[in-house]
């Protein structure tokens, strides 16, 4: 059964109207500026092609270096047997610099010295340490599902390493790691709080420009025509890509892993367990950059426990409205979920690129609602706006595609769509949609751009600690982004734990 | 099962989300008392900031309730007004700058304050424009360094692109930051524009990092990463009285210094103008410029306040350039394009 199997979006079932309704929010930020916009608008094009230009070139350097890191890291993985502990924390470790909002692997990095390039070259390295796990974590999976036959048969025969490379691994992997291309590529195109702190004004990105279009002279027509003409662009970029990604698929259930001694790695003739060492090495100097930082913070007690007690009502409030994004996420991917599989849809959820955070937090602004509850609902909305595409192609779609089988064999026997996810998608989707809502939690825990336009004073610990740190307040900053550290990491092992009870369930 | 899982996540989402924005609700506090709302950007608005202070002095009196909401920066305050619609305005607008003057009077109309009876220090007396919009506060921006680190003061723009300077300099982007804009406008200034362009194509040859804001520029300083950075001559005074140290020193340059003002206004379409214009009053004493100077590390714009103060004293007064054509938007707009076309290598 080919993975391009695909389903017409029909009224009948709802998944068009669904679309419909998806397709309006994802593009509701320049609709909702749209009657702001004042013509003419200066169109600078040499200014728009330079920073669309810095924003390719780290978008392709992060996306090179980040798929070269992973693979790397993905050997590592590979060592060891999946359920291995050692395999956990190492998952754990590289995932870690990306999971956690921009805000801690900044602070880790400026906290590094002088030394530390800034520029493309530290945007680029910035973007690759925060991505690099989750191609790593991903592609070490794919590997297990596609390679752990062959690489038995290889090993028998009496393969080297280099020979499985060449002839087994690089075919069968080809795909997955263009796909995983394409992904970080789309994730650093859109970034904008590593390029806004580590473009050092000369290396800006169109994002960052686009910010500074909007704050300087509120030149929202310029500001909507650059988003619209790098989102334009993305699309033709990517789509005929993602075109062809499917088409080219082959092999559609994912195979299933042969389980192996705990401890023992899958793949006899791929791993690389020395790695593991270097793996460490680049996580722990991060860690500790980021703990020297945390340590002048706490070295200043007296003035760090006002702050700290004052800062048990924005906890609870982090804690909630994290969750509530997280939900928020959940709902929208299973919603986003129920409308796949659909080639347009699928291409568009792939290429698809977000408004940048400055438009689109705006644009909702516009929304109005003078109570702090259609105020919060619309800043979560912001938060799910601009997460849920990278999400959803973390893992989410993939995923969905292993399923394609089932749902195929489901249709053949009668099943309408709404039936088929119910009783074949929902179940064994479900797990996975709680774990990838609760890392959008956790960005959402971090965020301080978009909440502080809807909520009045330091009601979240994002906001605490930007306060703190644009008043003079760095290292007080520092020790309290500790604590958000805490209430993320409670937010995830929320949403972790209901993944693993549905997982039992089901 | 997985229904019901999902049907109660979405529950204590939303559950979460009404409890929050009924925690923000009810700092509103008394909903049957008139509520004064005031936008200003982060730094004068939350707890650190003199806002809550003065906001506290105020509410002892009015029988009324201050809200404040805020903008991540003063450049974004005015974006936020055009946006929010007129029935969502402010009653009154805190923190914009001497370059957003022009905007913020094109843009809105706004009631006439009242310095009359505000007797101005003389220092920046003359400096202040004629507009509906009046100053609270302003600061004199300088290099600050340590004292311990340089090998000599700075004495003039052009001491910036000193060999020993190389990687060790911060500046903030003219484009995302006052202080910034601040800089690039002070350069300018002191070297006519041709000259100024070649300069700054040498600075940047010569910077550490150009940041996004000041917070990260000054953070990149008191980590030692930089030597000097853009700020206040204001900013050792932090130093000394939170952290004891005297190792911190604003340097005075040949060329005069740049003033940065900044303006509070209440738009003519306000709800609450007459405890707008109160509060206005307020910021405006005594009593308000002293929790101003004192929570902002900015000078008060009324005589003898700062000179109560030991340490706001010793401030050494630098040189100051008067406010100049710079301030009309369509000058700034050339100085960041500029800037734009350097900072590209164009």
């Amino acid at each position: 059964m080919p993975t391009t199997w695909t389903k017409k979006l029909s009224f009948a079932d709802g998944s068009l109207v669904l679309v419909g309704l998806l397709l309006i929010f994802l593009l509701s930020p320049y609709l909702l500026i749209l009657r702001f916009l004042e013509a003419p608008f200066r169109w600078q094009a040499d200014e728009f092609i330079w920073a669309l230009r810095n924003s390719l070139v780290q978008a392709f350097f992060s996306a090179i270096c980040s798929v070269v890191l992973g693979v790397f890291g993905a050997l590592v993985l590979v060592s060891w047997a999946p359920v291995s502990p050692v395999r956990r924390w190492l998952d754990t470790l590289m995932v870690l610099p990306g999971f956690l909002p921009p805000i801690f692997l900044m602070i880790a990095l400026l906290s590094l010295g002088s030394e530390f390039p800034r520029g493309v070259i530290g945007i680029v390295v910035a973007h690759a340490l925060a991505c690099f796990g989750l191609v790593a974590t991903s592609l070490a999976r794919r590997m297990e599902q596609k390679l752990v036959a062959y690489s038995q048969v290889g090993a028998v025969l009496g393969a080297t390493r280099l020979m499985f490379i060449r002839w087994v691994a690089w075919p069968l992997m080809r795909k997955d790691l263009a796909s995983a291309f394409i992904l970080v590529f789309l994730v650093c195109l859109g970034s904008f709080s590593i390029p806004f702190v580590m473009g050092t004004g000369v290396g800006i990105t169109l994002e960052v420009l686009i910010y500074e279009k909007i704050r300087n002279a509120g030149a929202w027509g310029q500001a909507v025509s650059y988003s619209l003409a790098q989102s334009f662009l993305v699309l033709i970029l990517v789509w005929p890509r993602q075109k062809m990604l499917n088409s080219r698929s082959v092999g559609g259930a994912s195979e299933q892993i042969v389980p192996t001694k705990a401890g023992k790695g899958l793949l006899q003739l791929l791993p690389m367990p020395m790695g593991a060492w270097l793996v460490l090495i680049i996580v722990g100097a991060l860690f500790v950059s980021y703990l020297r930082s945390v340590y002048l913070g706490f070295s200043r007690w007296e003035a760090l426990q006002p702050i700290l007690v004052a800062a048990i009502a924005p906890m609870m409030a982090t804690f909630s409205f994290a969750a509530a994004v997280g939900c928020l996420l959940a709902l929208t991917a299973l919603l986003t979920i129920y409308c796949l599989p659909n080639r347009r849809w699928e291409n568009f959820l792939m290429s698809y690129l977000a408004p940048s955070t400055a438009l689109s937090a705006f644009a909702f602004l516009t929304l109005g609602g003078a109570s702090g509850v259609v105020r919060l609902f619309l800043a979560a909305g912001v938060l799910v706006l601009l997460n849920i595409t990278a999400l959803m192609r973390m893992g989410l779609i993939r995923q969905l595609k292993d399923l394609r089988l089932q749902m195929r064999l489901a249709e053949i026997l009668g099943a309408g769509r709404a039936l088929t996810f119910r009783k074949v998608v929902y179940p064994q989707m479900i797990s996975s949609v709680l774990y990838s809502s609760g890392i959008g939690a956790v960005w959402a825990a971090g965020d301080f751009a978009v909440t502080r336009l809807f909520t009045r004073g330091d009601t979240m610990l994002g906001l605490v600690v930007q306060s703190l740190a644009s008043g003079y307040r760095l290292e007080l900053a520092g020790a309290m982004s500790v604590v958000l550290l805490l209430v993320s990491a409670a937010v995830f092992l929320a949403f972790l734990g209901a993944s693993y009870v549905v997982d039992k369930k089901s | 099962m997985q229904r019901l899982v999902l049907i109660f996540a979405v529950l204590i989402g939303v559950v979460a989300l009404l409890v929050l924005g009924v925690v923000n609700v009810s700092r509103l506090d008394r909903p049957d008392w008139p509520k004064v709302k005031v936008f200003g950007y982060g730094s004068f608005t939350n707890s650190w900031g003199p806002g809550p202070r003065l906001k506290a002095l105020f509410e002892e009196t009015c029988q009324c309730t201050i809200e404040f909401i805020e903008s991540s920066d003063s450049g974004f305050i005015l974006q936020r007004i055009k946006l929010d619609g007129p029935e969502h305005g402010p009653d009154m607008v805190i923190g914009l700058d001497q370059f957003d003057l022009e905007i913020a009077e094109g843009q809105l109309a706004w009631q006439k304050i009242s310095l009359n009876l505000v007797p101005l220090d003389p220092d920046i007396a003359a400096a202040i424009p004629d507009s509906p919009l009046v100053p609270f506060d302003w600061g004199v921006v300088a290099l600050v360094a340590r004292r311990s680190e340089l090998l000599a003061p700075l004495t003039s723009l052009d001491d910036l692109l000193r060999s020993d300077l190389i990687n060790r300099i911060a500046i903030q982007n003219p484009a995302s930051s006052s202080p910034g804009q601040q800089f690039l406008t002070w350069v300018i200034r002191a070297k006519g524009i041709e000259a100024a362009e070649t300069y700054l194509r040498a600075l940047l040859q010569q910077v550490h990092s150009i940041t996004p804001g000041w917070s990260e520029a000054y953070g990149l300083f008191t980590k030692r990463v930089v030597a000097t950075t853009v700020s206040y001559t204001t900013s050792p005074v932090y130093h000394k009285i939170e952290e004891g140290s005297d190792d911190y020193m604003a340097m005075e340059f040949v060329e005069g210094h740049p003033v940065q003002i900044e303006f509070l206004g209440i738009p003519a379409n306000c709800r609450q103008c007459a405890l707008a214009q109160e509060f206005a009053a307020l910021m405006l004493s005594a009593a308000g410029q002293k929790i101003i100077m004192e929570k902002s590390y900015m000078f008060p714009i009324r005589a003898g306040v700062a000179a109560e103060s030991e340490i706001f004293a010793a401030v050494p007064k630098f040189k100051t350039l008067p406010l100049g054509q710079d301030l009309k938007q369509a000058q700034q707009e050339r100085y960041l394009d500029l800037w734009s076309r350097i900072r590209r290598g164009g």
